[in-house]
């Protein structure tokens, strides 16, 4: 099994689980079969799913912190404290404004945002389109790019959940990591 | 990642070592990996030839590190850009004017040096978040509030210098200022009014000291990199509500606005309120969208769609937090005043209220806007904000017609750029002025759309200064823009500050273009 530790030193680890197709991984991952190694997950309630994809990462043993669009009491009240005492990966699915908070925040200890997935959700039709990916500071076929895609996965095969009318339309799946040195 | 601009290599690398020298080697920063970092994300100018990519980052510590990064780069004509926190979302985060500048990255002065309960009163560094602040009163109990504390990370120094719009009593950040300890771009170390005396016993007590008032020239300058402050705080008031005001309809604002000066010039809501267009459950601040369309209330589900999908626009009345503060019965007296002339003056205006006693028990579960004008940290103004924009802001006299005819101005730009302006947030430091607040979006990775939104920055920005206004803060790439509006007696005001630059700056080192402002180097390239 690939550690946080080996993650973070290496970078290229490849886990056996990109062929999955969505709904194949959406299966596994609601069977408890796909987990992740993230040290936490930063999840926003007012995204549509959020409580099924705290549950995945509850079975993987993995902090799973929930905001509402303000990720700084976090960050002020613990996370800070636990990237300064050893090296972490955290993971996020915020609003797009939170995750640029959070890249911000990772500058102030030396980390910065290593992946990035931008989703935009029309706000008439609920329809949800990937963007792009920003800043792919990883090569894709590190462990780190198949876990952040492993929870996207996650997210994009859960079924449409009824969204928050006032959540946020355009959010942002990241991994905040140290910079290496 | 570019060299400063007629750097060799070599002299970088030398000026990197020095700078090793005096703030360690794990405070230099160099490489795409560092770098990157201090890109503003929601830069208009992101990914265009034109977005000012750093050289190298530093963090000093101490007063001697900030003189001896000068002196390095006065040594070598290296160009800098200071900030706190760095974290100013639509005012251009930690963006320079030149590409290749040294950022001086102020977030190890993180010092609370002074707390005074009695005085109400405290002396901090740059790198002080509201939070950080506000947690120390905590721990320590004081009975103490932080004027307007959002949002929670920015740095309290750097929101007071640049002037930034506040919620509470104080209104603008920078009355809370007084006396500031600044290293000038020449390395030599002054303090500002009461500081400037040995031993000051009332440091942030008083701004003025003696003699002409210089505070402000550190204020949005390049004048200087200040590193110590005196800050005014609030005492626990005895009482305090927090109120919601709603007016139904979208030309109720004007209304509103006239009511909201008669109150506010006769002493009867001291704060400093935002109006927002309103939308139920939402501060409304926060309301304020920067989806495209931009000022996309009305349109129908988006964050202020009230029909729905399919169902005809409808544009959204307006609300306002209002927080009143004092004795009890004073506080109800002037409320019972205050909803008379609302109820007057809009028919349907309706209320959302809260009274709140000393010692305030409880306020961990309280709505954000009530933690806004009390003084706790929080980021709630923004949770609807799903781009990032740069914001333009214009001063206008308080007075609702002639926001109404502002309006009509925005909306005509915003048109011929295929969006609306239906209003944005509103903020009155005073009860004199109004802000209006407006933003040109940002699209992450589209440069053509970003170029298209700096062409309409620019047009408000000019279409502005046609009716007589101006900004009151300027996203850092629209900084010449902005600065030139303020055109009377073909640019006196300018080249006074140009005057004082060149004479503290002589080699044009310190944030070159802040506020529009460049140093002589620069202006003979630029002719």
């Amino acid at each position: 099994m690939t550690t946080r530790r080996e993650i973070l030193k290496t970078g290229a680890t490849a886990l056996a689980l990109t062929s999955l197709n969505p709904r194949a991984f959406g299966l596994a991952a609601t069977a408890g079969q796909i987990r992740f190694s993230f040290d936490t997950i930063i999840l926003d309630e007012r995204i549509g799913g959020h409580e099924a994809l705290s549950r995945l990462a509850l079975a993987s043993g993995i902090p799973c912190v929930p905001i509402r669009g303000d990720l700084s009491w976090h960050w002020f009240d613990s996370l800070r404290g636990a990237c300064l005492e050893r090296a972490i990966v955290v993971a996020g699915f915020t609003s797009d404004l939170d995750s640029e908070v959070m890249r911000a925040f990772a500058r102030d200890v030396g980390y910065r945002q290593e992946l990035r997935l931008d989703i935009s959700i029309d706000g008439e039709t609920g329809r949800e389109t990937i963007r792009r990916s920003v800043n792919p500071a990883r090569p894709s076929e590190s462990a780190l790019s198949i876990e952040f895609d492993n929870l996207l996965d996650c997210y994009m095969t859960l079924p449409m959940q009824a969204r928050d009318q006032r959540g946020p339309t355009q959010l942002a799946a990241w991994v905040v990591a140290p910079i290496p040195a | 990642m570019p060299l400063p601009q007629g750097l060799s290599q070599q002299d970088f690398d030398s000026a990197m070592a020095e700078l090793r020298e005096i703030v360690g080697d794990e405070w230099v920063f160099t490489g795409d990996a560092h770098i990157e970092t201090y890109r503003d994300p929601y830069s208009p100018l992101q990914g265009s030839d034109d977005e000012p990519i750093p050289s190298a980052a530093v963090a000093p510590h101490t007063v001697e590190h900030v003189q001896g990064v000068l002196r390095v780069a006065n040594d070598y004509g290296i160009p800098t850009w200071a900030f706190s926190t760095g974290k100013n979302f639509g005012y251009g985060g930690t963006e320079s004017r030149v590409a290749g500048s040294l950022m001086i990255d102020l977030k190890r002065m993180n010092r609370i040096l002074e707390l005074n309960e009695t005085n109400a009163t405290a002396i901090v560094e740059p790198g002080v978040s509201q939070y950080e602040l506000w947690q120390e009163i905590q721990r320590r109990g004081l009975r103490l509030w932080i004027d307007g504390p959002s949002p929670a990370y920015s740095s309290i120094v750097a929101i007071g210098l640049e002037r930034g719009v506040g919620y509470g009593l104080n209104g603008e950040r920078y009355r809370a200022l007084s006396g500031l300890e600044v290293v000038l771009p020449t390395g030599e170390v002054i303090r500002t009014g009461m500081a400037a005396i040995e031993g000051s016993g009332a440091w942030a007590q008083y701004p003025y000291g003696l003699g002409p008032h210089v505070q402000g020239m550190f204020s949005q300058s390049n004048y200087g990199i200040v590193t110590k402050v005196g800050v005014r705080l609030i005492q626990h008031p005895p009482a305090f509500r927090s109120s919601l005001v709603i007016a139904p309809n979208n030309e109720d604002i004007v209304p509103m606005i006239d009511t909201l000066r008669k109150l506010r010039l006769g002493g009867a809501i001291d704060n400093a309120v935002s109006l927002g267009p309103h939308v139920p459950g939402m501060d409304p601040w926060a309301a304020a969208p920067l989806d495209p369309p931009m000022g996309g209330f009305g349109i129908p589900g988006g964050p202020g769609g009230m029909g729905g999908p399919g169902a005809p626009p409808r544009l959204p009345g307006w609300s306002f937090r209002l927080g009143l503060y004092g004795y009890d019965r004073a506080v109800e007296a002037n409320w019972e005043e205050i909803q008379d002339e609302f109820n007057s003056a809009i028919p349907g205006a309706s209320y959302e209220t809260e009274k709140c006693v000393a010692p305030y028990d409880g306020q961990d579960n309280w709505e954000s806007r009530h933690k806004m004008l009390a003084g706790i940290p929080s980021f709630q103004e923004t949770p609807l904000w799903n781009h990032g924009g740069a914001f333009i802001s214009m001063v206008l006299p308080f007075d609702g017609q002639a926001y109404w005819e502002f309006r009509e101005v925005y909306d005509r730009v915003y048109q011929q750029y295929g969006r609306r302006y239906f209003g944005g947030a509103l903020h009155n430091h005073s009860p004199w002025s109004l802000i209006a607040l407006g933003a040109a979006p940002v699209v992450r990775d589209d440069p053509e759309a970003n170029a298209r939104s700096r062409e309409m920055a620019i047009a408000l920005i000019e279409e502005s200064g046609r009716l007589g206004y101006g900004e009151y803060r300027a996203p850092t790439p629209f900084a010449d823009e902005a600065a030139g509006a303020y055109a009377w007696n073909d640019h006196a005001l300018m080249r006074f500050f140009e005057t004082i630059k060149d004479t503290l700056d002589p080699n044009g080192i310190l944030a070159p273009g802040k506020s529009g402002i460049w140093p002589r180097r620069y202006r003979e390239d630029r002719a």
